[in-house]
């Protein structure tokens, strides 16, 4: 199971669950843009919070096992990745 | 209006004669007049020594020196602190130490420190604090400056026997 | 120095103290900062900026001063192209190229004290001067919010007039100043709090401060006749300083040639660019190359500084000392234009603790000050320093150690972050133990009245992103190392270090470069105490491809197939132990005859970033006449991964902490109703000088990195969070006053110290 963590400001949208599970087969791969289609699938609005004209709202940024992603929304997930979308953040 | 004039005056030991415009200070002078530009500019205030020079046997903060004042005198830059490529004692310890991270307070502290170590060999960890005070270093937490220093004086306390 | 379970590699060059490579050129004066250089026919440039901290500027008359004798250019808003609404990549997430070129040069309304109106090209600076005198501008001035909590209000004008705040994806209906809202939320925090048996909540606020790097802002470019561009610049990000300017010119990449000077210090401040945009107008304009540097007084009203926040933290524990909840509401400065540092201390605020129940809502907020950029650590010792007072408190309460309460909820790899992703290996617990057992933090309180001990944690982030880097080999076999990466403090060491590693030659060996921007390979910001974990990177990948190359050439010289030679210890080895091993060195003399020249690329983006945690322990006491602190010992033991050049390492907690120590107790933006800035310079603003601070003991804790060839974890920006709470934590067990808004400046403790009949500890919120 892929765990698609939900970001905090839009839990109403999925009835408070924080995370969704997706199916992926053991050697199979999904990419994170098809993830969220199929959260918006069973949660209808969660895509249109975290996209923008199809891509992710500037700012944040996919987390898969706790990296940063630099494929975004094209990075694949397996069946044991979780996955955070989350600000991006640089320092100084 | 600006007016030039002539300012003869002595820098790292040889005389020179610069024209100065009457509203420049001395570190405008040395920077770019003389081409000295290892004397730096932070302030302009007198706040933060990044501009030290040694004037006649003082340490002053150039930016509140005007040009014109130079004549006549004797002034030592960063420049001046080794002797040919032998660097001065200050000059070695502060790089064996790590006692600079960007590097732009480091010729107001090596000119600061000379002139404290010219007068005084064997000063104590306070007194280099204090003699320092003028001088703001925002990158190395003061530390390694005041080993430094420590470092060079008992090189050179070492080299007169 | 610790040692540690993970384990720790032998070395030849790393951990070692070379003397760095540019060392020579800064101590003798030699070395050229971005003021340093000069060409004949320049001009100076200088900035016409708003003395007033909110106005709409009604009508600019440039006519007197372009009239001037010697005045060669003059620039306004004008004549940067107004550019439709885009997101471009920016300092913290993306930001609108309409508010960047508005910031560099207003042309509507002057949102901060210090904003550019126009700017003058002259001869020399004195008539440069008069000319910015000679510009007359009529202002409609208007009222200035410069405090969060007032900006925050319902009943305060927009100060954009069109911006809505933003939650995720979604936009308010009503114009505000709250730029955005964001919330991290796990478990169920009331729940939590319904668990404990102590629940501690506290407000707290912190003001701007500014980065204070020595160097003023300085840029000089050349705008040639065939449209190229020339910038000689004092910058951590010398590409970013060239993607910010096409996009503000909306001109290729390739126009610009962005030549980073050395730079003297930014610690986050000298990332964005603001005279930059200005002197190429002005270049443009007259033909002429413009040298533009700042007076102190701009870089205080003009540049970057930190945000001024304020804060409110709940923490619920139980008995033993095990968090059951905690949950923070913060607000950020974000200055006259949208930034994001609510949201990156969001992420900081409860770094360092395990959670099940957490909420965290998070505000930016526009206010009439100049736009907030990052200073080391962004957002995080804002962010951290009420959760470690209450901390103290809940360990006071409990009658716990501090550090043994800090180490029974400190996070651990495979712990969640606060917004959800799981840590990898981290070394706060080593740290803590570190603490636990320093001579310093053994040492017996310190005697006398007024006087005690006080102990903080510090967490960043730590950055990755990209990186490049070549390796040139040289025919007697040393080395080049070129890498696109601006060395603040150090880091050509770094590199020489790492490539000597690699390589097997000694660090004097490797000559390294800090190249321009049309010279190497992409390369993000000198910042995020990222240079030397992944330009580092790029440098290692890079020797790879020269072992590569080699082991070619190895091959033809001992007419072997290529898997019949082997690189190990510094040297190509016959497998079979029929050859001599061949050292770099030795195949130098040898490239020519087998083949040619041998340069080695490496770019990375990396995975696998470190974060970095640290405790810091200071003695400090009280001087209750005045309220002055004086800071008797201090101790900052940190994670630092494996030290590639300790002396340097030690030298980033040092200045770190000593920042840290400033921010703490003295520096603070003081403006007046209208908003100004009473307190322009160094003298007033009160950095630290060498008579403030003690010396800074370090206690190097080396958990290696495995994302890193090398165990590189950044270490530069974690030491300066944990000083306001330590410091705060020592004046709170000193005198029992807690100084919950920063800094803790002599008027302020006195105050404190005055008031304290009326103040009445027992009052806050405690439930048990």
């Amino acid at each position: 199971m892929a765990v698609v963590h939900i970001p905090a400001l839009i839990l109403d949208l999925t009835d408070g669950e924080d995370s969704i599970e997706v199916e992926i087969a053991p050697d199979a791969r999904m990419t994170v843009r098809e993830l969220l289609a199929e959260v918006e699938r069973r949660h209808p609005g969660v895509e249109s919070r975290l996209l923008d004209n199809g891509e992710l709202v500037p700012g944040i940024a996919v987390f898969i096992d706790g990296e940063q992603s630099r494929a975004g929304l094209h990075a694949n997930a397996g069946p044991e990745s979780e996955i955070h979308f989350i600000p991006a953040v640089v320092g100084g | 209006m600006s007016t030039n004039r002539m300012v003869s005056t002595t820098i790292n030991g040889e005389d020179m004669a610069l024209i100065i415009d009457d509203r420049m200070t001395l570190l405008d002078a040395l920077r770019d007049r003389a081409g000295l530009t290892g004397t730096k500019e932070g302030c302009l205030s007198g706040d933060c020594g990044a501009c030290s020079v040694i004037m006649n046997d003082r340490v002053v903060d150039s930016c509140l020196v005007m040009a014109a004042e130079a004549e006549g005198a004797a002034i030592v830059t960063v420049e001046g602190l080794a002797d040919g490529t032998e660097l001065h004692p200050l000059q070695r310890r502060f790089l064996e130490q790590a006692a600079l991270q960007c590097g732009i307070c480091t010729p107001g502290f090596l000119v600061t420190a000379k002139s404290l170590l010219d007068r005084n060999n064997n000063p104590s960890a306070a007194e280099i604090r204090l003699w320092l005070a003028g001088n703001l270093c925002r990158c190395t937490g003061y530390d390694k400056i005041i080993r430094a220093v420590e470092g060079a004086s008992a090189d050179l306390r070492a080299a007169k026997g | 120095m610790e040692q540690h379970e993970a384990q720790k590699n032998e070395y030849n060059i790393i951990g070692t103290r070379p003397i760095r490579h540019d060392g020579e050129d800064k101590v003798t004066g030699r070395a050229q900062y971005g003021a340093d250089i000069s060409f004949p026919d320049q001009l100076y440039g200088k900035v016409l900026r708003s003395p007033h901290a909110h106005a709409r500027i009604l009508s600019i008359d440039t006519s007197k001063a372009l009239a001037m004798p010697g005045v060669r250019a003059v620039t306004t808003a004008e004549d940067l192209p107004r550019l439709k609404d885009r997101m471009v990549a920016g300092e913290a997430g993306a930001e609108n190229i309409r508010y960047v070129t508005e910031r560099v040069l207003a042309s509507d309304k002057a949102l901060f004290e210090g904003h550019p109106i126009a700017a003058v090209a002259a001869t020399d600076p004195w008539i440069a001067e008069e000319a910015v005198k000679a510009i007359e501008v009529k202002y409609e001035v208007l009222t200035a919010v410069t405090e969060v909590r007032d900006a925050m209000k319902d009943d305060t004008p927009p100060l954009h007039g069109e911006l809505t705040t933003e939650t995720l994806g979604e936009k308010s209906k009503k114009a505000t100043n709250i730029v955005r809202h964001t919330r991290h939320k796990r478990g169920d925090p009331d729940k939590g709090f319904a668990e404990a048996d102590l629940v501690i909540e506290r407000e707290f606020e912190t003001k701007t401060v500014h980065q204070g790097y020595i160097e003023p802002h300085n840029a000089t470019a050349l705008y040639r006749s065939d449209g190229q561009i020339t910038l000689w610049t004092s910058t951590q990000a010398p590409f970013w300083v060239r993607r910010d300017l096409a996009e503000l010119f909306d001109i290729p990449l390739s126009r610009i040639k962005v030549v980073p000077m050395e730079i003297g210090g930014g610690f986050g401040g000298k990332i964005a660019v603001y005279l930059e945009p200005l002197a190429i107008l002005l270049s443009k304009k007259s033909g002429r190359p413009v040298k533009m540097i700042m007076t102190r007084e701009e870089v205080f009203y003009a540049s970057g500084p930190a945000s001024g926040t304020v804060t409110r933290i709940k923490i619920g524990v139980k008995k033993d000392g095990t968090i059951t909840a905690a949950t923070a509401w913060m607000a950020y400065e974000a200055g006259a234009f949208p930034s994001n540092w609510a949201m990156v201390g969001s992420m900081c605020v409860l770094a360092c603790y395990r959670l099940e129940n957490l909420q965290i809502d998070a505000y930016d907020v526009l206010t009439n000050t100049s736009k907030v950029m990052a200073y080391r650590a962004p957002s995080s010792p804002q962010a951290m320093f009420g959760v470690e007072s209450i901390i103290d408190e809940i360990a006071i309460k409990l009658d716990m150690d501090p550090l043994e309460l800090r180490l029974k909820n400190a996070v651990q790899e495979g712990d969640r972050r606060a917004d959800g992703p799981k840590f990898h290996r981290i070394g706060l617990k080593e740290t803590i133990r570190a603490a636990m057992e320093s001579e310093h933090y053994k040492s017996p309180l310190p005697s006398g009245a007024n006087r005690s001990r006080g102990v903080a944690s510090g967490f960043w982030f730590n950055a990755g992103m990209q990186s490049s880097a070549t390796v040139g080999i040289n025919m007697d076999g040393t080395a080049n190392v070129t890498t696109g990466s601006v060395d603040i403090g150090g880091s050509r060491a770094s590199m020489a270090i790492m490539a000597a590693e690699a390589l097997g030659l000694t660090a004097e060996q490797v000559r390294p470069i800090v190249a321009d921007t049309d010279s190497i390979g992409y390369t993000d910001v000198t910042g995020g105490s990222r240079t030397t974990f992944a330009t580092g990177y790029a440098v290692y990948e890079a020797c790879q491809d020269v072992i590569r190359q080699l082991k070619t050439r190895v091959a033809k010289l001992w007419d072997v197939q290529e898997d019949k030679v082997e690189w190990g210890d510094g040297a190509f080895h016959h497998v079979d132990n029929g050859k001599s091993p061949m050292s770099v060195g030795d195949l130098g003399p040898k490239l020519e005859a087998t083949g040619g020249p041998v340069m080695g690329h490496g770019t990375v983006n990396p995975k696998g970033v470190g974060a970095g945690f640290g405790i810091h322990i200071a003695d400090i006491e009280v001087d209750p006449d005045t309220g002055k602190v004086t800071i008797l010992r201090y101790t900052a033991v940190q994670d630092v991964g494996q030290a590639i050049h300790p002396a340097y390492v030690e030298g980033q907690m040092q200045g770190g902490a000593t920042q840290g120590i400033g921010w703490a107790l003295n520096e603070e933006y003081i403006r007046d109703a209208e908003g100004r800035m009473l307190n322009p310079g160094f003298l007033d603003y009160r950095v630290p000088t060498a008579l403030d601070v003690p010396d800074i003991e370090t206690i190097l804790v080396e958990v290696p990195n495995p994302g890193h060839p090398y165990g590189v974890r950044g270490v530069g920006e974690t030491p300066i969070v944990p000083p306001m709470g330590t410091i705060h934590n020592a004046i709170a067990r000193a005198i029992g006053l807690r100084m919950r808004s920063l800094p803790m400046s002599p008027p302020k403790v006195l105050h404190e110290i005055l008031q304290r009949g009326q103040t009445v500890e027992a009052a806050a919120p405690v439930t048990s």
